[in-house]
């Protein structure tokens, strides 16, 4: 189980009030035996009369002078402990229980101090009893002076940073952060929350402007669990998201989680890539959509026609679908005078690429653009869409 | 680490927890305070425990009656309890305090500095006081118990002074060498028939346990006071085997100083109720031997 800094706190405060208590109880025990035992040791050796005690030890005590002044010893020992406020023992009773071989009193007493002392040419052993009463105001008073130390100590200082906060502190300094500042940004995260995969440190360093100051804002996306969960090359689509709108998390998350895909509109004459427009005019998009058409099917190879030979089929082709949905007169003129030169098509393609890549960069175009290969024929190239069959849509 | 501030180097958790670890320190030392000054003792008075004390709540402020027993009589409860409830005695003294000691922690000095009105003592310890001062010491006798016997006594039978009777036998004295009937008779008597190794000895301290044991089977045999005890008395014991039958009884001494006055004359009075009291018949036979003379 996983427990957090207050907690830890807490428990730590109940273990040391516990060890106080403990400490306060048996010290003062032990300190008030002692005191006890040298005071009533020191009282009796002045006023215990030695007649009573038999020069041969035990049966020679005279049992009932023992006891006849045992008892007025004990009243004279009532009150004997004078407590105050404080004390963490209270209403200390103590009598005297024994001496030598003679019982004086039989109160139950919580605990015995034994000691002798030298009486008519023989140590004999005396034994008082003591009772007290624990004070546990005291106990609660010191655990609470205790916990009001913890608490002032947390709310002055914050928690202690780990390696892992030093590490991204450094991080900041390096990258020409104040210390105050790299501070305060830092210590506000958990150290779990710092611990970053290498795709979210990829995000957090691509959304990260040291010249804004934005560590903050970086972080908040890197970590977010949305964002954790997406793999290296959706972190892309999220960021290119980011850069269109950097405050709609959601709607780049959207992007970053969407499929693959391709939508041609020949009625709106517009293209939709994994849900993103990317605008292109019309002649390079009915090239688009001819590539397309030719990948939906079948392998979608078209050979480049020869430099010196236009292809007047593949020319045909592109004229009817200009044709029918207003594609550019001159255009469809060209094509149909001269058919399908391989400088128009190279150019096309070049137009094409321009315009996805001006939208989604260059890595993430690459899905949508074209491949190459050679044709069997081992002389002429031959290109195609690069994206899959069953991802593209072509709106008629 | 670039952070250098007092608050950043808090934020270590090593000096960060020390922190805690000092309110714990101050925490403890504060208990240690507590400890030390939590409780104080109440100063004892110094007294001889031995007094047995009592105030006369109608003379308060008046002198205080000091009776000394020597002989450590066992029935010295009875003396206190009488004369504690005395109306004469308070019209003349503020409390009574009556102590016993054992005659051989007795400091002679006592009856020199005449601290006591009143003394209850074997004559010999009062002669043999007063030989060492050239007008003897402040005290005359003014009543005595007869004197008494000394004799073994023994639940067994009559004890008899031979090796065969007293062989295997334990035989209980008082630990007190002063002692004339419980130590020193009964010890010659064994010594002069060659006895003194023969049966076990065990020594009390007073005649009260001494009777116990005989009694609980502690001891076999014990030195008991012979006297003609009557039907009415406590003291039933079988017949013994008589080492000494003339020993001189125990004493009360009065102070001369009230030997004349009327607080003399009330002490002997209750002298008097006391041995009507008496458990023992021999204590009851108490004969006056100064009576008084105030007018």
């Amino acid at each position: 189980m996983q427990i957090n800094h207050r907690q830890r706190l807490i428990l730590l405060w109940l273990l040391l009030s516990a060890l106080l208590s403990a400490y306060l109880f048996t010290a003062s025990q032990s300190a008030l035996d002692a005191k006890v035992k040298d005071h009533v040791r020191r009282h009796l050796l002045l006023t215990m009369d030695e007649s009573l005690f038999g020069t041969t030890q035990n049966r020679g005590n005279d049992q009932e002078g023992l006891q006849r002044i045992g008892e007025q010893v004990n009243i004279a020992l009532q009150n004997l402990v004078v407590d105050r406020w404080f004390s963490a023992q209270r209403e200390c009773a103590v009598r005297l229980q024994r001496v030598d071989d003679v019982i004086v009193d039989e109160h139950p007493m919580h605990r015995a101090i034994r000691f002798s002392v030298p009486m008519n040419q023989a140590e004999r052993e005396i034994e008082i009893g003591l009772s007290c009463s624990r004070n546990w105001l005291t106990a609660a008073g010191v655990a609470s002076v205790l916990g009001l130390f913890f608490i002032v100590i947390h709310h002055l200082l914050p928690p202690p940073l780990t390696r892992t906060h030093r590490q991204w502190i450094n991080y900041l300094l390096e990258r020409g952060y104040e210390p105050e500042q790299a501070f305060d940004i830092i210590r506000k995260y958990d150290a779990a929350r710092l611990n970053l995969s290498a795709t979210q440190l990829v995000c957090l360093e691509r959304l990260h402007d040291t010249a804004r100051g934005n560590f903050s804002q970086a972080l908040d996306v890197a970590t977010d669990a949305r964002v954790a969960a997406l793999n290296e090359h959706q972190i892309n689509w999220l960021l290119l998201g980011l850069a269109t709108d950097p405050t709609d998390l959601a709607r780049a998350l959207a992007l970053a989680q969407a499929e693959d895909s391709v939508v041609i509109d020949l009625t709106k004459m517009t293209l939709n890539l994994r849900g993103l427009n990317v605008p292109m005019s019309g002649t390079p998009l009915f090239y688009y959509a001819w590539y397309a058409m030719s990948r939906i099917n079948g392998p979608g190879w078209i050979t480049n026609p020869a430099t010196n030979r236009p292809d007047r089929v593949a020319g045909g082709q592109l004229v009817e679908l200009m044709s029918r949905f207003g594609g550019h007169a001159k255009a469809i003129n060209d094509l149909e005078q001269t058919g399908l030169k391989a400088r128009t098509l190279d150019q096309n393609r070049s137009k094409i690429k321009d315009d996805i890549v001006a939208v989604l960069g260059e890595r993430l175009s690459t899905a949508y653009l074209f491949e190459a290969s050679k044709h069997p024929d081992g002389i002429h190239m031959q290109y195609r869409l690069s994206s899959a069959a069953h991802r593209i849509r072509i709106i008629t | 680490m670039r952070i250098i501030s007092l608050r950043r180097t808090f934020s270590k958790a090593t000096y960060y927890y020390l922190l805690y670890g000092f309110a714990f320190l101050v925490m403890l030392a504060a208990c240690w305070q507590i400890v030390e000054s939590g409780h104080q003792l109440r100063q004892l008075e110094v007294r001889d425990y031995s007094i047995r004390r009592c105030d006369f709540p109608s003379n308060p402020g008046g002198p205080v009656l000091r009776v000394l027993d020597a002989v450590y009589m066992e029935d010295l409860d009875l003396l206190s309890s009488t004369w504690c409830q005395t109306p004469a005695l308070a019209e003349h003294y503020g409390s009574l305090e009556l102590r016993s000691v054992h005659r051989d922690h007795f400091d002679l000095r006592e009856l020199y500095d005449a601290r006591y009105q009143l003394i209850l003592a074997k004559p010999e310890l009062i002669s043999s006081g007063g030989r060492a001062r050239k007008d003897g010491i402040g005290y005359e006798m003014i009543a005595q118990y007869p004197d008494y016997g000394s004799q073994l006594v023994s639940l067994q039978g009559t004890p008899e002074l031979t090796a065969a009777w007293m062989k295997g036998k334990t035989l209980g004295l008082l630990d007190d060498p002063n002692s004339v009937s419980a130590y020193q008779i009964p010890k010659a008597a064994l010594h002069r028939k060659g006895l003194a190794d023969v049966p076990t000895i065990i020594y009390f301290r007073s005649y009260r346990q001494l009777y116990r044991a005989l009694f609980e089977g502690e001891v076999d045999i014990i030195p008991a006071l012979l006297s003609d005890e009557g039907v009415g008395s406590a003291l039933k014991l079988p017949d013994g085997l008589v080492l000494e039958e003339t020993i001189p009884g125990p004493a009360w001494y009065m102070h001369r100083d009230l030997l004349q006055a009327p607080a003399g004359c009330i002490l002997l009075t209750a002298l008097q109720q006391l041995a009507r009291h008496a458990r023992f018949d021999y204590f009851r036979d108490l004969k006056i031997v100064r009576p008084c003379n105030a007018d």
